[in-house]
């Protein structure tokens, strides 16, 4: 070995040391570290800069990936035990294969908000954290920190231009094709190469024809290829044929060529959640976003011909959940509960990321009187209201699904076709 | 096979003119030689009677005719390129027998002319390989083979040799020659070397800055040459200069150099003004041992300072009026030699303008 | 060479020597092969309790995989029509810029833009070209009459591939053509004009001559655009995500898909080692048949 190189090494490393014992970190500071897909960098660094202001002493640091550079990201640091204090989750699969590193939380939020903690949430936000626990497991794995619905909005000038009214049924929907499409504007825009988008539509329709049943399919007491999941697989099929969806829906992503023609001016309707509220709040938004002066929510129109309201679908947006080996379990839980009701709550809140988990939290400045009715209509019309889950448990079957909705669109297989696969998933993940 | 005529060509690239008014008549059957400096414009001028340049001026005819503005594959010539220019690719059969392919010549016929290449030219045993696996002088070959399989009107050669070791050169010169001889085509060959322009050519075309010097066979060059450039381009080793000013002219030529030495050049050169300046010039092999029967006013005399044995003989450095003169002869390095004078080989120029006096 | 170079025996020298290359050669490529093997006989979600399962999951891949047939086949489809369209389209280009474009740098940037451009940027231009809802082509289409402009590209499953792969032809023929600019510039100038004072036309100097001596050209571009096939995810995941409904599916994009989001670890590992097990084949068919001398010249 060459000594010299050697000695070089070493004085660098003094080098480095010198260097960072230069930052100005106080020695007495705790640092908690987060990582996440959501929300946003901007959004979590207010929340951070809020949350450090109101628990001295703590030091948050976090990084956010795009999802499936979390995911992997997740998976390299469980594989080398190197799990962050904080980790950003989905209720269901995702919380399940990482359940052996998390910490139970009931602890957490009992010395966070009282013995009657869960009461403080909106119920859909307490009932999913557990989404993805084994039968028996009674523990909550992480807290919910937003919340979510799934629904249809509609356009205000464009329905006003052509004289319309939000759609309330599939009739209503088909009479405003032929009103709509010559101004190249399309009755019900979709980005349908999403598969999430795909299914939120479908969770939307199986919710109209037969409500709840799909939980039913997923435990076993019901099958996919029923004839409520069929006959919904058949409305999908027919939003494409019947021009209500635009032409070539499979190719087209949501973020962000959907959300730019729908931001032109060229969506009638169109399926997003109660996030869509954060477009206003988007830096330069265009027209329609400016204010959320443009849209407003509606429930997907009745598609059996019943006439049967539609039940908004929703679930938990993000909960996050602590490491079991985390070093700073207490810090962890306080910086937790300030983002799910205190100081970082309430800029998380602010940009109109999604709804809260947590009852009572309202942004502190809206920009209209439609803005303001858009956020009183989620928080206290809807999201109290809302019973059925957006996820489903098993990701293959949610797979399945997605390729059968896209397979049926296509016109590559009937709707029977497409469900049947979809029964063959979830058998075939039972085993 | 065809006569060659170029009739006030010119050529610039951009604002440069490389070639000026060039007027060349080469005739059927003639093997002529461009030979002038590095730069002078000889591969241009030979580049521009392939067709691979255009011409920016006058005409170029071949046979009867103008071909100025044909391309290349209409001209009926071949060339041989300094580099080969072989297709990698191909074997030897293969490339000797590439432009008969193109030509649409069928196949049975193209393998015997292919043959009767390779037999003359030695190539038999390679036919198979690529040009990689030979040696320099038997791509040479190749790229001959090539040029002669079409039996073209005119063979163009640029520096076909300059890639070749000596041995080779010598060699491949006779080869040449030879093949000239059977073959009878018209031949332009563009070299620096005026020994193979010498050995190989009818008539030697001397080149210098886009113009020609001077025309002739190799003979009337070495002979008469019209100025001290072309003096001094041919023949090796090169012609010895000396300045000098005539100072009697009335009945001799009587030069006297810069350190006052003198040298009278007789009944060759009178009619000269007294005072005039003018170049001597003389060839290393006009220069002997100064004996007897050499007049004391036609020797120069002065120390040997180096001495370049050849095997045959001897060049020696003679310091004469303070310049270096070559000459053919045998003496030993620090000898004070006289030298004597070939009077009526001698050569005049005049300095400004260094034609012939 | 003057020194005996036999080592002596009982010295640890030569050893010490390849030692690093070992340990690098087993920690990078030994041990993930091993470990991607392994891994494929087990039914794993890459963080819990694995349960062995034996060929299992091969058999199921093999049997009951419609999308693993799909990703198959269009790396079948892929590689011939993007490596050769690539390989034309850019030599042609190459050419006709080396043969008498002034500003020839201007448009050789032009045209290798495409290949820089992240696959991000790419997919999102495209999914917007192509989309029939107001489209690029869909708009010339509706306005020339030229109705084939107008279908639906990505959406339909019969066409969707042929969409991404031109789009990938569009994006790497540039590189092509800068490989191509290069092997032209370094032909011999009188080799080419050898060929043409023996009376090639422009078509038979590209055909026999101009073409074979870029061979190594060839070469380096078929290698490359082989890894290139085994290797297509960024353009797919961006662009259509492999679907609809698996249509554009490529190896590398349904093993993340099916090892990150569908948790299902040891299954992916089996499409890796099927995947480990064609680019073994592939290399060993060029190494062999094509012969490993890319890029050196002949
Ligand atoms: N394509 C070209 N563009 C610009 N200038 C050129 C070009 N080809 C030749 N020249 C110039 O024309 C002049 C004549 O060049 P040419 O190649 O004919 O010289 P040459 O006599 O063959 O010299 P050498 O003995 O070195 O081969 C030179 O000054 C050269 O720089
Ligand atoms: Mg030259």
């Amino acid at each position: 070995m060459d000594l010299s190189k050697a000695r070089d090494g070493a004085s660098l490393f003094a080098l480095a040391a010198v260097l960072m014992s230069a930052q100005p970190v106080n020695a007495a500071d705790t640092t908690v570290t987060f990582r996440t897909w959501s929300p946003i960098v901007e959004t979590t660094a207010k929340m951070a800069v809020a949350t450090e202001a109101k628990l001295p002493g703590i030091k948050i640091d976090y990084k956010i990936f795009n999802y499936p550079d979390y995911i992997v990201d997740l998976h390299t640091r469980a594989a080398s035990d190197d799990m962050p204090d904080l980790i950003g989750l989905e209720p269901g699969a995702l919380t399940r294969q990482y359940q052996d590193f998390l910490l139970p939380l009931q602890d957490c939020a009992v010395k966070s908000w009282g013995a009657d903690w869960k009461s403080k949430f909106f119920p859909l936000a307490v009932d999913q954290i557990r989404l993805g626990n084994v039968k028996g497991d009674e523990n909550y794995y992480a807290l919910p920190v937003l919340t979510q619905t799934i629904n249809m909005w509609y356009t205000i000038p464009v329905l006003k231009e052509a004289g319309l009214q939000p759609p309330k049924s599939y009739d209503d929907m088909l009479k405003m094709v032929p009103k709509l499409s010559g101004k190249g504007i399309a009755t019900m825009l979709v980005g349908a190469a999403d598969g999430w988008e795909r299914r939120d539509v479908y969770m939307q329709l199986i919710h109209n024809v037969a409500p709840g049943l799909i939980y039913k399919a997923e435990d076993g007491t019901a099958k996919f290829t029923d004839a409520p999941f069929v006959e919904a697989m058949t409305v999908w099929k027919k939003l494409f044929d019947d021009g209500i969806i635009q032409p070539g829906a499979l190719g087209l992503s949501v973020s962000p060529q959907a959300m730019e023609l729908t931001e032109g001016g060229r969506a009638a309707t169109f399926p997003q959640g109660a996030w869509w509220q954060q477009q206003a709040t988007r830096p330069n938004p265009p027209e329609l976003s400016v204010a959320l002066n443009g849209y407003a929510p509606m429930l997907f129109p009745d598609v059996t011909g019943k006439g049967r309201p539609n039940d908004p679908l929703g679930g938990i947006d993000l909960m996050i959940g602590i490491s079991k080996k985390s070093k700073h379990v207490d810090e962890a839980c306080k910086v937790l509960a300030d983002w799910v009701s205190g100081a970082g709550a309430q800029e998380l809140i602010n940009t109109f990321n999604d709804l809260p988990a947590f009852k009572g939290i309202n942004p502190q400045v809206y920009q209209s009187d439609n803005q303001k009715a858009v956020w009183t209509l989620f928080t206290e019309e809807w999201l109290p209201k809302v019973r059925y889950a957006r996820q489903l448990k098993s990701p293959a079957v949610k797979q399945a699904l997605e390729d059968a909705l896209a397979a049926v669109a296509s016109g590559d297989q009937t709707p029977a076709q497409g469900m049947a696969t979809v029964q063959a998933a979830w058998q075939s993940q039972k085993n | 096979m065809a006569t060659v005529e170029l009739r006030r060509v010119d050529k610039t690239f951009g604002t440069h003119q490389a070639i000026q008014g060039l007027d060349l008549s080469i005739a059927d059957g003639e093997f002529v030689a461009l030979v002038g400096p590095s730069g002078c414009g000889k591969s241009t001028t030979l580049r521009m009677i392939a067709g691979l340049e255009g011409v920016s001026g006058g005409a170029i005819v071949i046979g009867e005719r103008d071909v100025s503005h044909l391309p290349a594959r209409d001209r009926d010539i071949a060339m041989v390129f300094q580099s080969y220019a072989l297709y990698p690719h191909m074997t030897v059969a293969e490339n000797i027998g590439f432009g008969l392919k193109l030509r649409g010549t069928r196949r049975s016929r193209i393998a015997e002319l292919v043959d009767e290449a390779a037999e003359t030219l030695q190539l038999k045993e390679v036919l198979g390989r690529k040009p990689k696996e030979l040696s320099g002088g038997q791509r040479q070959r190749v790229a001959m083979g090539r040029a002669m399989v079409r039996h073209p009107q005119v063979f163009l050669f640029d520096e076909p040799l300059s890639n070749l070791d000596a041995k080779l050169r010598v060699h491949m010169r006779a080869q040449i020659k030879k093949l000239h001889r059977q073959l009878t085509t018209t031949t332009i060959y563009v070299t620096h070397d005026q020994t193979e322009a010498m050995t190989l050519a009818d008539r030697i075309v001397v080149m210098n800055h886009g113009r020609i010097e001077q025309v002739g066979t190799p003979h009337q060059l070495y002979g008469a040459p019209v100025s001290k450039f072309v003096a001094g381009f041919i023949g090796s080793p090169e012609m010895n200069f000396l300045e000098a000013v005539v100072d009697e002219a009335a009945a001799t030529c009587d030069l006297t150099f810069a350190d006052g030495s003198r040298l009278s050049l007789g009944e060759a050169h009178v009619g000269l003004p007294a005072g005039r300046p003018v170049t001597l010039g003389i060839r290393p092999e006009h220069l002997h041992l100064a004996g007897p029967g050499d007049p004391q006013d036609a020797r120069l005399s002065g120390v040997v300072e180096v001495i370049e044995p050849l095997g045959a003989d001897t060049l020696i450095h003679v310091i004469v009026a303070g310049r270096t003169l070559v000459a053919r002869l045998a003496a030993e390095v620090g000898d004070r030699i006289a030298l004597g004078v070939d009077r009526t080989r001698a050569h005049l120029f005049d300095p400004a303008s260094g034609l012939t006096l | 060479m003057s020194m005996s170079s036999a080592p002596r025996s009982g010295s640890l020298a030569p050893y010490l020597f390849v030692l690093p290359a070992t340990v690098l050669f087993v920690a990078y490529v030994v041990y993930p092969i091993l470990y991607v093997i392994c891994s494929s006989a087990y039914r794993w979600d890459g963080i819990n309790q694995a349960t062995f399962t034996g060929l299992a999951n091969y058999i199921r891949l093999f049997t009951h995989d419609p999308a693993f047939v799909l990703a198959i086949r269009n790396a079948v489809l892929w590689a011939p029509l993007t490596i050769l369209p690539q390989m034309l389209l850019g030599f042609a280009i190459a050419y006709m810029l080396e043969t008498g474009v002034p500003r020839q740098a201007i448009y050789q940037a032009i045209f290798y833009l495409p290949a820089i451009i992240s696959p991000v940027v790419v997919g999102i231009v495209w999914q917007r070209i192509y989309n029939p809802f107001g489209g690029l082509l869909s708009d010339i289409g509706f306005a020339s009459g030229l109705r084939f402009l107008t279908v639906p590209f990505l959406s339909d499953t019969k066409v969707a591939i042929y969409a991404v792969i031109a789009v990938n032809v569009w994006q790497w023929t540039g590189f092509s053509m800068l490989l191509y600019v290069a092997g032209l510039k370094g032909l011999p100038t009188e080799t080419l004009e050898a060929a043409k004072i023996e009376g090639a036309t422009l078509r038979q100097t590209i055909v026999y001559v101009v073409w074979p001596m870029l061979r190594h050209v060839h070469l380096t571009l078929i290698l490359l655009g082989v890894i290139g096939t085994l290797q297509t995810f960024p353009l797919i995941y961006m662009l259509t995500n492999g679907g609809p409904n698996h249509a554009t599916e490529s190896l590398p994009n349904y093993i993340f898909l099916q090892a990150f989001k569908l948790q299902s670890m040891g299954y992916a590992s089996a499409i890796s080692v099927v995947l480990m097990v064609i680019a073994l084949a592939l290399s060993l068919f060029q190494v062999r048949v094509l012969g490993a001398r890319f890029a050196l010249a002949e």
